[in-house]
């Protein structure tokens, strides 16, 4: 690495703060360390943020243990069955109804009528709808074992999985969305933490009982309302990965523009199910790894360092041709690298790559597809990307002035394309 | 011939100033109105009983309003 640019120099003493926080996403975090995100890891505990429109749905699996939360509207049961039945469960160990809002339990009766079920756990709140009614009538009839979600309590799902209950508190709110069930899981080094529609007095309620609200993957609290994710919340949970459950054109303006701000403040990768499909967030309780658009989990486990990490990686969810993807120009001083598509079709470059000699830096495209003929120049430095100028977002040079050698991989990390200078 | 229909439903939750209702018994049809056109009081949970009336003589009345000014339009078209 190279001589140091003046510009950089500049912006350093500017922004130096700034600029350490955005790229290592975790100075800011009192949780301490951010873990790192890969691509190809097949982790035993595996999140399947299920695609059901406008409303929530969760299978959690660990090993041969499932929990599933939330079933979306009514009409959303066969696609999520048809989900479930795809990932080959047979049986839910723990069903949780985070609240009793159709856009939450409608899908549910669908789900316990097509698979036994080991437990439910409801939030007990008298909701007088004929969706809820029925519900529990049909938990009744089976004989389901039901429990009333209370803050302390755990969920014994399996011995090395710690599921702890943060709300609703012995004395409820008395609001429907404030007395979700609201689930913090944690296994080896990471948490997940699962709202359900808990907005601002659920979280000053959480707070204000001392519990350690710290986690890595957030299912953000309804819909990302503007009545949920407070920035005093969200300083405390800081987490890395962010999913929204919002159905695209949806009547109320899910997700709120100010939710959203906050959860980019926050540092957080943004996943939304109605730009994203269904998202995995899967882990070895170590690492996350994050797949779009409903495809499997890679199958590959990637070997990490212990180093904390400044890598972010996407797994697209679809194949991408890259036969015509190549590096076509590098310039060491400018600090550009210039990629072209010589394919006649557009390639979907989200996930991709680019490393420097000796992997010292990695550089990942975020959602971004490249036009046949067309070209992308990555600038090492920070600005707004656009269709044909992206920014690595470094206060410090990348690329070696006395010569670099410059690699473009696709998602399962295959080398593409390499220039050298 | 009927001018009158009513019918359940339950105020699931409310959203933004719209009111998510569920059409008892089935629940299966989900609508929404803004809030405000709820009675005052109305609350999550509630059971609503919705009427919805035919106003013949409005219609009647908007009827002839909308012809005439055809009608006027047409002649002054023609002027």
């Amino acid at each position: 690495m190279s001589s140091t640019p003046t510009r950089y120099l500049i912006f350093l003493v500017l922004c130096a703060c700034t600029i350490a926080c955005l790229i290592t996403a975790g100075c800011s975090a009192p949780g301490g360390q951010q873990p790192e995100i890969v691509s190809g890891l097949s982790g035993d505990l595996v999140v399947h943020f299920i695609d059901v429109g406008q409303g929530d749905s969760v299978l959690l699996l660990f090993r041969d243990k499932t929990m599933f939360i939330d079933a979306g509207e009514r009409g959303m049961g066969e696609r999520v069955i048809a989900y479930l039945e795809e990932h080959n469960v047979e049986r839910l160990d723990v069903v949780v109804a985070t609240h009793a809002h159709s856009d939450h339990i409608g899908g549910l009766a669908d789900i316990v009528s097509a698979f036994p079920v080991g437990q439910f756990v409801d939030a007990g709140q008298a909701h007088p709808t004929a969706t809820y009614e029925n519900l529990l009538a049909l938990v009744e009839e089976r004989g389901i074992p039901y429990t009333v979600a209370e803050r302390g309590q755990t969920i014994a799902l399996d011995p090395a999985l710690d599921i702890l209950v943060l709300n609703p508190a012995a004395q409820p709110l008395g609001d429907i969305n404030e007395d979700s069930v609201v689930l913090k899981v944690t296994y080896g080094g990471i948490s997940y933490l699962f709202m359900g529609d808990a907005g601002n007095p659920a979280e000053e309620s959480m707070a204000e009982a001392g519990l350690d609200l710290d986690a890595d993957v957030l299912k953000v609290g309804h819909h990302a309302s503007r009545y949920a994710s407070s920035a005093e919340f969200l300083a405390a949970v800081s987490p890395a990965i962010s999913v929204i459950f919002v159905g695209e054109g949806n009547d109320y303006g899910h997700p709120h523009e100010e939710a959203l701000e906050r959860l980019e403040a926050a540092g957080s990768r943004i996943y939304r199910t109605d730009r994203d499909g269904t998202v995995i967030v899967a882990t070895d309780g170590q690492a996350l790894a994050v797949t779009t658009g409903g495809a499997p989990p890679a199958a590959t486990v990637t070997i990490r360092a212990t180093t904390p990490a400044t890598t972010l990686t996407t797994v697209p969810a679809t194949t991408v041709p890259s036969s015509g993807i190549s590096i076509t120009a590098l310039d060491l001083q400018e600090e550009e690298i210039t990629i072209t598509n010589a394919d006649a079709a557009a390639v979907n470059l989200t996930g991709w790559t680019v490393t420097d000699e000796g992997t010292r830096n990695t550089y990942t495209f975020p959602v971004f597809t490249l036009d046949p003929g067309a070209d992308v120049t990555v600038h090492s430095g920070v600005g707004n990307d656009t269709p044909t100028d992206l920014y690595w977002g470094r206060g410090a040079p990348v690329w070696n002035n006395d010569g670099d050698l410059a690699t473009l991989a696709d998602p399962d990390g295959t080398a593409v394309s390499t220039l050298e200078r | 011939m009927q001018d009158k229909s009513t019918f359940q439903a339950s105020l699931d939750r409310v959203e933004e100033h719209l009111a998510v209702l569920l059409l008892r018994e089935d629940e299966s049809v989900r609508f929404t109105l803004p809030l405000a056109l709820l009675p005052e009081g109305a609350r999550e949970g509630d059971i609503l009983e919705i009427a919805i009336h035919r106003d013949v003589a409005a219609t009647a009345e908007a009827r002839r309003r909308v012809a005439e000014r055809i009608e006027r339009l047409r002649g002054r078209g023609k002027e």
